[in-house]
């Protein structure tokens, strides 16, 4: 009787070929995923680091290092760097009031980020002088003693009148401080590489108190980076690096983003990616 | 029966399995890279629009419209729209006056597809001149004052003109050395000198004080001119109107200080003359500055400051010159006032005149802001 079916070899062929198919598709399989992977992965750090390098910029270019009155860079290392950050654009709608050492200021004309804030902001106010000559021009500083909301500029418009503290230089105050001269408002802020308690590095944020007159915590941002992921460089003028503030004229800024082990990361890995630009300082004395 | 018919293998199943998975994953590749490639391109195009409205206020700056932006009330705004030629971005620009000196140059740009959006600002003043000897005549050198003349210190507004302010009297002359004037004429007892004092005597004159501006030297008053004037002989400056407007195109169109709510009457050119410069007749206003001599005959007259690098010389019917005159001399020649020639010190007619040819430049610091 003649029984049709496989032989033993016949199998063994036949499961050995299937195995190397499969195998085949399995491999193919887990790179096609390893790859879809790290490109998510790749996606996601970039977009954090786009993020970072959007986000210091904006505070860089409106810093002015050289003020005579001190630099508004406070403080900067490699890795952080703390600052005075213009946050708000006001105009005078009325001559300052050196007396009372008071100002109006248009609350419906303002720009900026967000409006005065008291419980974080300083102010900057131009002062003209001789309007004869420009070499006199100056930026005063202080800080808020009151403000107080109402319609005093001219049309009963509304206003915001300000009374001041702590001007510098005291002398000669507010005089020649005139009708339309515009009023900047500023926060102290710091720019940090942060290491959380999973021992992740992030770039963070603090700001200053003026009520406790001490930093506030530093809140992570973007991450994670890695142990160096934020290299800060500072220029003057000529293009040569320098360490003192008032000679800061553009700032170079690199950011390491973290790999997740998905995405064949690790601190030192060379497949962490990496972001840089250069900010010019536009606010320099000139 | 064929074997070969009923045989039921996985291989086809498997093989699409894999295909559906396989094509899945390539899928969401392609879309994270999509999604990258255009968080790239947004990228790239913030940076255009950023770079176009950092732009289109350096633009503004540049080509300080200063007709427009002079007549500007404070608090009012004047725009302007540019599209770029390749029709990817647009931008517009605005000035708003802050106060007499000062302006708010707001750019903004915009993507066509209107996916990005920037803004920046500038804070801006007006680059006036900056003397450092006010007199109706400061001078240097030999200086003769005869005839009719008269040279007047005190604080005289133009007539007509509005909204001006009279300060205190300033010397009739000065000069770095009273042993250099010679009068002779009416003027021989120094009675057409009207001033406080009459002769001011400034031992540090010299070419340096007399052609240098605060921030602005020699050079830089051309850069600043709105009309060349080639050297030689002009008659007949006045006012031009062509169609109810202003021509500001008409080199001899000096604008018109005799009826300032006429159309001309705020127009105040900037007249940068290449050599020695001789009038003989009209009326103008604005800053006149003469790269060499000045030579002025038949009445004419002028509102605003006059810069002369070389000497002065008036005869016969004379120049009537309202605000102030600077002549260097920088050849240490003899200058002349002399016929019935008028110079007289206008605080109202420097102001004016100096505040509608200034260009703006930015503030000295912080002028940069991010508008948002």
């Amino acid at each position: 009787m003649t029984r049709r079916g496989l032989s033993l070899v016949e199998l063994m062929v036949a499961i050995i070929l299937v195995g190397i198919v499969a195998g085949s598709i399995y491999q193919l399989l887990l790179s096609t995923e390893r790859g879809y992977r790290t490109q998510a992965e790749r996606v996601r750090v970039n977009g954090n680091l786009r993020n970072a390098i959007s986000l210091l910029p904006a505070d860089i270019r409106e810093l002015n290092a050289a003020d005579l009155l001190g630099s508004d860079i406070i403080s900067m290392d490699t890795s952080s760097v703390s600052y005075r950050a213009m946050r708000n654009l006001y105009f005078l709608c009325q001559p300052a009031n050196a007396a009372t050492a008071q100002i109006v200021l248009a609350e419906d004309a303002w720009f900026g980020l967000r409006p005065y804030d008291s419980a974080r902001d300083w102010l900057l106010i131009f002062q003209e002088n001789d309007p004869a000559t420009r070499q006199d021009n100056e930026w005063l500083r202080a800080d808020v003693a009151s403000i107080a909301t109402g319609n005093s500029c001219p049309g009963s418009t509304p206003s915001l009148t300000v009374t001041l503290a702590n001007l510098v230089p005291a002398n000669p105050g507010l005089s020649g401080v005139t009708d339309g001269a515009p009023v900047r408002g500023f926060e102290l802020v710091e720019f940090l590489l942060n290491q959380d308690a999973n021992q992740d590095w992030w770039l963070a944020t603090r700001q200053f108190g003026k009520s406790s007159s001490t930093w506030g915590p530093a809140q992570a941002i973007l991450g994670p980076l890695t142990p160096r992921g934020l290299q800060l460089k500072y220029f003057d003028g000529t293009g040569a690096v320098t360490a003192t503030p008032a000679n800061v004229a553009s700032i170079g800024i690199t950011v390491t983003g973290q790999m997740s082990a998905v995405g064949g990361g690790s601190p030192g890995s060379s497949n962490n990616l990496h972001l840089a630009t250069r900010v010019a300082l536009r606010n320099n004395r000139r | 029966m064929d074997i070969a018919r009923t045989e039921k293998g996985i291989a086809l199943p498997v093989a699409i399995f894999a295909l559906v998975v396989i094509g899945g994953l390539v899928a969401g590749g392609m879309f994270f890279g999509v999604r990258e490639q255009r968080a790239g391109l947004t990228t790239l195009k913030v940076q255009r629009v950023f770079a176009a409205a950092e732009g289109t206020v350096d633009r503004t700056l540049t080509h300080w419209n200063r007709g427009s932006y002079y007549k500007l009330s404070v608090g009012a705004i004047l725009s302007d729209t540019t599209y770029r030629d390749d029709g990817t971005l647009f931008s517009t620009s605005t000035v708003r006056r802050l106060n007499d000196l000062l302006f708010l140059i707001d750019g903004a740009a915009y993507g066509r597809d209107s996916t990005v959006a920037q803004r920046v600002g500038v804070l801006a003043g007006l680059r006036l001149l900056e003397f450092q000897h006010k007199a109706a005549l400061a001078i240097q050198g030999q200086m003769d004052i005869g005839g009719s003349a008269q040279i007047d210190g005190n604080d005289t507004p133009p007539a007509g003109w509005p909204s001006c302010s009279i300060s205190a009297p300033q010397p009739a002359i000065i000069m770095s050395d009273s042993t250099l004037l010679s009068v002779s004429g009416q003027c021989a007892d120094l009675s057409c000198l009207t001033g406080d004092p009459q002769i001011a005597v400034d031992t540090t004159i010299s070419d340096s004080s007399l052609t240098n501006f605060g921030d602005t030297d020699w050079d830089d008053l051309r850069t600043m001119a709105t009309e060349l004037l080639a050297s030689g002989t002009y008659s007949g400056i006045g006012p031009v109107i062509v169609d109810g407007a202003c021509d500001a195109n008409e080199p001899l169109n000096w604008g018109d200080p005799v009826n300032p709510s006429s159309v001309c009457g705020d127009y105040f050119p900037f007249i940068y003359a290449t050599g020695d410069l001789k009038i003989t007749g009209g009326i103008g206003q604005g800053v006149l500055v003469v790269e060499g001599d000045l030579d002025v005959q038949g009445g004419f007259e002028f509102f605003g400051p006059v810069i002369v690098r070389g000497r002065l010389r008036t005869s016969g019917t004379g120049g009537h010159f309202n605000g102030g005159v600077t002549a260097a001399n920088v050849d240490l020649e003899q200058n002349t006032v002399l016929g019935n020639a008028v110079i007289r010190y206008s605080s109202c007619a420097l102001a004016r005149a100096l505040r509608a040819t200034a260009p703006a430049v930015p503030l000295r610091e912080r002028a940069w802001v991010n508008l948002y």
